[in-house]
């Protein structure tokens, strides 16, 4: 007897054993095009050496394990203090973050959905499916008061409620990345139109989610898709593995200029400057959309094979800073292009900057919240030594000190402020840690050992 | 993976292998060959993400089995295609070609959920737990899918006996 199943197996077999399969390469790909080389930025090991070398001008260390919450004291030659800290368990890995008031929205491609962490907790607040693992959300941005993240799935554009994750709107426009600004969301597209593929931009109002219009961007296609960031006087484009960036007026949406980079790997807008991460061991940032770079800097030479250490994500902070991911959490000042190397969290995979609060998505599963103080706003600290202690509380807290009171045995009447630490005249940022030294009067007397 | 000669090398190497699990899910080489580039070009736009050639192709053939579902779901133009006949009229091949047609118009006329799951348990040779991988379901559902796909072919073409194929074919 033969079964069904036998039967099935047999037709199945049949049914396509003379199948050629000659002609299936898509057409996205022309003949005899040499492959470039998608290095994943190998920035990461060049940004130490360049620091060892002559750059780096001190670091800060956490303890990420040891302590739940690894709370720092800033000081002034730290310039950050991790405020939370949240096991993925693990979720993931996350293909892109975005802070947004009050937490930060984690995109992850393999898992096919979003999660929020809550700013002042640390907690999971919020999931939401995206597409399914695997096909999940391709990129995600924070603007316009509203989440923005690409289904890869349907090719859909999402809008988000930023507090819940709750859908406001969606626009298939199959796209891939996704930035907010000047009033608009600005979308890179992949796909056929008028017979060819083709990389597009794609201009949406976020008031009515309607397309108000696209530019469609000659040049080669890249695996990874367009990548895009927004400036007053161009939207920048950068076709993955394609040596140069590309701009776009956007108010006339037409290509207004073409510069040499580089193949990036990320691109990152402040103000005006773009800042784009390049494939070469170079950070090139553009002032203007004319036809040459501003500036660039070598962190270093690039080695000859791939490195497994990569440079992976960038983001400005307040005050002229950008913050780069890689092998560590990696600092630059804008002006003097200083890199400071922090270590404690390990490599880190995605960076995203809100006002002063720096998220930080790490290798090791864990997500930091980070508040920032830029360089050169720490003050001196008050002298509060031998007044009374509600007195140097009050004084310091409004200065926007935390206070911190400890009760030792001293010579010292009781109660009064014997030293503070840091100490006073010294720098110390915004938020930093006081501890007030208090005396508990002499040795025997009635503190606690 | 990651660079573009890695997915030239991949669909090098890969596509014929797909392009049989492509045909074998729509039923029709035109279709397959048309499903089969729709993957591999959403596979390109997010080659960067996969990370080595067993998530690649564990990815293309996911895009597969799921875009042919939700393809068919929508209801669209590729229904008529069921009834086509074939084009391999040979003379001395009737009995087994006329066995295939029938076999073939019994798959069309599944659901695209359960002749996927089908394709992958018989021809893929994947276990119930892959296949529920790969379709992202339960095992539990694929395990129904699977006997009432079966049902369903045997409602049309039964188990046959060689006696009983050569009778029927009189």
């Amino acid at each position: 007897v033969i079964t069904l199943e036998d039967r099935l197996r047999s037709y199945f077999r049949d049914e396509v054993a003379e199948l050629d399969a000659a002609d299936t390469l898509p057409g996205v790909l022309t003949a005899g095009r040499r492959g470039r080389r998608r290095a994943r930025a190998l920035l990461a090991g060049a940004i130490a050496t360049a620091a060892a070398v002559a750059l780096v001008v001190g670091s800060a260390q956490l303890s990420t394990r040891s302590h739940p919450r690894p709370a720092l004291q800033a000081s002034a030659s730290r310039p950050i203090r991790v405020l939370t800290r949240t096991d993925l368990e693990g979720w993931g890995p996350p293909s892109g973050i975005a802070a947004v008031p009050g937490g930060v929205w984690l995109a992850s491609w393999n898992e096919g959905g979003l999660l929020r962490i809550d700013a002042a907790t640390g907690r999971i607040t919020a999931r939401v499916p995206v597409g399914q693992p695997m096909e999940g959300p391709y990129s995600i941005a924070y603007g316009a008061g509203s989440l923005w993240v690409t289904d890869f799935r349907t090719g859909d554009l999402l809008r988000l409620n930023p507090a819940n994750g709750r859908l406001i709107a969606k626009a298939h426009v199959d796209g891939l990345y996704v930035t907010v600004g000047g009033g608009y969301v600005w979308v890179t597209t992949f796909g056929h139109v008028n017979g060819r593929y083709w990389n597009r931009l794609v201009k949406i109002d976020p008031g009515t989610d309607r397309v108000l219009g696209d530019v469609l961007v000659p040049g080669n296609y890249g695996p990874g898709g367009m990548k895009v960031a927004y400036t007053p006087q161009a939207v920048w484009l950068h076709i993955d593995g394609s040596p140069f960036a590309q701009a776009v007026d956007p108010a006339k949406m037409h290509l207004i200029a073409h510069v040499s980079t580089g193949a990036a790997w990320r691109l990152a807008a402040v103000g005006s400057r773009v800042w784009v991460l390049t494939n070469t061991w170079r950070l090139v940032w553009i002032d203007r959309p004319t036809s040459k770079v501003s500036g660039s800097v070598q962190l270093a030479e690039p080695s000859s094979g791939l490195a497994p250490n990569l440079l992976t994500d960038i983001a400005t902070g307040p005050g002229g800073t950008l913050w780069v991911g890689g092998q560590a959490l990696y600092l630059v000042s804008e002006a003097s292009l200083r890199v400071r190397t922090i270590s404690g969290f390990g490599a880190v995979d995605d960076v995203s900057v809100l006002g002063s609060t720096l998220w930080v998505q790490a290798d090791d599963g864990y997500v930091y919240q980070v508040a920032l103080h830029p360089p050169g706003t720490s003050a001196a600290v008050p002298d509060v030594v031998m007044m009374p202690v509600a007195a140097a509380k009050r004084l310091l807290t409004r200065g926007g000190y935390a206070v911190k009171v400890v009760r030792e045995p001293g010579l010292e009447p009781l109660g009064v402020i014997i030293y503070e630490n840091p100490a006073a005249g010294s720098r110390a940022l915004p938020g930093a840690r006081i501890t007030l030294v208090v005396s508990a009067g002499p040795v025997g007397g009635t503190s606690s050992p | 993976v990651g660079s573009e000669v890695q997915f030239v090398e991949f669909v090098h190497a890969r596509s014929a292998a797909l392009l049989r699990l492509a045909v074998l899910l729509t039923g029709d080489v035109q279709d397959g060959e048309d499903l089969l580039q729709t993957a591999l070009v959403k596979a390109y736009r997010s080659w960067w993400r996969l990370r080595s050639p067993e998530l690649a192709e564990r990815y293309v053939r996911r895009i597969l089995v799921t875009s042919v579902i939700s393809w068919r779901r929508r209801g669209s133009r590729r229904e008529q295609a069921t009834d086509r006949l074939p084009d391999c009229q040979v003379a001395g091949l009737e009995v087994e070609v006329a066995d295939r047609v029938v076999m073939r118009q019994a798959l069309r006329a599944l659901s695209p959920g359960q002749r996927a799951v089908l394709v992958l348990r018989f021809f893929d040779d994947l276990s119930e737990q892959q296949t529920a991988d790969l379709l992202g379901c339960s095992v539990g559902t694929v395990k129904s899918q699977t006997s009432r796909g079966l049902a369903a072919l045997r409602r049309r073409v039964g188990d046959l006996t060689d006696d009983e194929r050569v009778g029927r074919e009189k």
